[in-house]
């Protein structure tokens, strides 16, 4: 499975947030998407899932585009929004049953998977609660089991830390090793680097709607070059370039 | 704290007149004066058979008073971003409470001399009262009004039991009232004062040594507004009205009957949001009760008729909504299903619905007629123009929402 993102022109109305964007996410990698508020991560999310649609340049999923073949491209995304959207009106179990028919998954293997996961994230007794009963931590939980029990094959998960509890943190850091060690992509975007330069295998800078670099840590030094930076100095570098 | 005072009443009352607008139609207007002549004159007529010196007249007027007045709250007009951008302002928003709790006294001060009015021929012929005695009583209950309204304010400081407040006010009004209507006027009127003087005390001395409850103040407002919103509602769609969910357990019995296939995926949406969102489940439930009354107290079959069809087509126009109700929602968007799938969901939902209503419509019409021709033509004209509703109309309405 490989995303690759080409030369992608996008944003809301006539103005474009992002520039002529490129780079791809293979599978069995984890690429963190950097750069400030108002840099276009959250853009270039909303461009690969389908919510916005590029005004130049393409997405693909294998080759395959949104328009070639919508149910097909959207089966293979999992997506884990910034701020936690649920149904008012459905309870926990039914945000999970209505995840599985949307996504058409096995309902027994699924709910084994479920079940798991609503036990790490401490939700196997809520299963029952409303929406408004939910703190936001717990909202973003509940994105992340619906996320995680689908079997898809790339990952999409913008800004997951912020809310988070660090025990969730550290048990969402470690469902995203397993999907990734089972051959799934995984983009992320964050600000918070310390999690991104421990976790991801390679770095998307985005700065002013543009891929300021691209690679792994050691590349992104060279190309800034400063040998002895961590992903913190060069953010703060690359923020005070014009 | 004055401007802020003025900027919120500003809103609000351009927020209000709005809404009054559109409540206040044409027709309404009518149907009021209507009903207003109507009940002037069912008045007139139960106070003829009125006999002199009835007992009950004055426990009556009494009561109706007390409830009146104790059934007005402030209106602070706050907001939920109050709570933390006013938070260093606690002191200063005292003269703010100040201008709320007079303006709070406009709307029930207003409403119980209306009320005196009205109860004035009822005591005048029951209890043999001059309207300057009326005038005495419905006195009292204003100044009573202000000590309720007092309390009001003082309650958004207590931090365990408010009830206390709203009980003293109502007591106060109630004994003030059975004094000055049964023993002494004056002796009623001068403990309403007091109550009054005494109100004001308090309310100075929880000013003095309770901190505010910004979040039960807040949450208070919230109630309130919603309330007034939620009558505007039955007249007009109001923005912004949060609906309220229920869980409703025992209709979990009919959820089970939608297969979890990927086809339903909506249909189990849409089901759950119809039955546990007040909003459309309490529209099914007010549309198909009327229809139901009319039913059964219309007599002329060309009229039920009308009425059987009308009805069937207003619970399916304001359903329509439901098939945009999860359009903001990002993940239904990017969910492998299909427009097609969501249009077959909103149908089938409509089918169900819309055949109950006609069933229950239809029972009442053969329970009163029998199976005869005057039950079973509105019968058989509505699910007609049902059948035709879903079939023809129903695809073009869906049609023109996803364009």
């Amino acid at each position: 499975m490989t995303l690759k993102v080409d030369n992608l022109t996008g944003g809301y109305g006539r103005l474009p947030v992002i520039k002529n964007e490129s780079f791809t996410v293979k599978a069995g990698e984890t690429v963190g998407l950097i750069g400030l508020n108002g840099a276009g991560k959250s853009t270039t999310i909303k461009n690969i899932i389908g919510l916005l649609q590029p005004q130049s340049g393409s997405i693909t999923i294998d080759g395959l585009r949104l328009k070639d073949d919508i149910t097909k491209y959207r089966q293979q995304i999992a997506y884990v929004p910034e701020l936690p959207v649920l149904y008012p009106e459905l309870t926990l179990r039914e945000h999970i049953e209505v995840t599985m028919m949307a996504y058409d998954l096995p309902k027994e293997a699924t709910w084994q998977q479920a079940n798991e996961l609503l036990k790490t994230f401490r939700l196997a007794d809520k299963l029952d609660w409303f929406p408004i009963n939910f703190s936001k931590g717990m909202k973003q939980k509940v994105m992340i089991v619906c996320a995680f029990m689908t079997t898809a094959k790339l990952y999409i998960i913008d800004e997951p830390f912020t809310g988070l509890d660090p025990l969730a943190v550290r048990d969402l850091l470690a469902l995203i090793k397993e999907k990734k060690s089972h051959g799934a992509a995984i983009l992320m975007s964050t600000h918070i680097l310390a999690n991104a330069e421990q976790n991801a295998d390679r770095f998307v800078l985005l700065n002013h709607g543009k891929v300021r670099a691209e690679g792994s840590l050691d590349q992104l030094k060279t190309k800034f070059g400063t040998q002895d930076a961590n992903l913190d100095d060069l953010y703060v570098q690359m923020s005070q370039e014009d | 704290m004055k401007t802020l005072w003025q900027k919120r009443l500003g809103l609000h009352l351009k927020q209000q007149s709005k809404f009054l607008k559109l409540v206040f139609n044409e027709y309404f207007i009518i149907a009021i004066i209507f009903m207003l002549g109507a009940f002037g004159f069912w008045y007139s007529k139960a106070l003829d058979h009125l006999v002199p010196n009835t007992w009950w007249v004055r426990p009556v007027g009494i009561i109706v008073l007390t409830i009146v007045v104790i059934c007005f709250q402030a209106a602070t007009l706050l907001q939920q971003a109050d709570a933390t951008f006013l938070l260093p302002k606690e002191v200063q928003l005292q003269s703010y409470l100040k201008r709320c709790r007079n303006y709070s006294l406009i709307m029930p001060t207003a409403t119980v001399i209306l009320i005196g009015f009205f109860l004035t021929p009822l005591w005048a012929r029951g209890a043999n009262w001059t309207p300057w005695n009326v005038a005495g009583v419905t006195l009292v209950a204003v100044i009573d009004v202000v000590a309720v309204i007092n309390n009001e304010i003082s309650a958004l400081y207590s931090w365990k039991n408010n009830f206390n407040w709203r009980l003293s006010g109502a007591l106060l009004t109630l004994i003030s009232l059975i004094i000055a209507v049964y023993w002494q006027f004056c002796l009623g009127l001068l403990i309403a004062v007091l109550g009054v003087v005494l109100s004001f005390y308090l309310l100075h001395n929880v000013q003095v040594k309770q901190p505010l409850n910004w979040l039960y103040m807040v949450k208070k407002e919230e109630q309130r507004s919603y309330r007034l919103k939620r009558f505007y509602n039955l007249f007009t769609d109001v923005p912004g009205l949060i609906s309220k969910v229920k869980r409703r357990r025992l209709l979990d019995t009919f959820l089970r009957f939608i297969k979890t296939k990927q086809a339903n995926t909506y249909l189990y949406l849409f089901a759950r949001t119809f039955i546990r969102n007040t909003d459309y489940s309490g529209l099914f439930l007010r549309l198909t009760i009327i229809a139901m009354l009319l039913a059964y107290a219309i007599n002329n079959v060309v009229v039920i008729t009308i009425v059987s069809a009308l009805f069937i087509y207003l619970v399916e126009f304001q359903l329509i909504p439901l098939y945009k109700n999860y359009d903001n929602n990002v993940l239904l968007q990017i969910y492998p299903v299909t427009v097609a799938q969501k249009d077959n969901s909103l149908k089938q939902l409509l089918w169900l619905i819309l055949l109950i209503q006609w069933l229950l419509i239809t029972i009442v019409l053969v329970i009163i007629r029998g199976v005869t021709l005057a039950a079973v033509i509105p019968s058989g004209i509505s699910l007609v123009f049902l059948i035709v509703l879903l079939m023809l109309y129903l695809p073009r309405q869906l049609q023109k929402l996803n364009n």
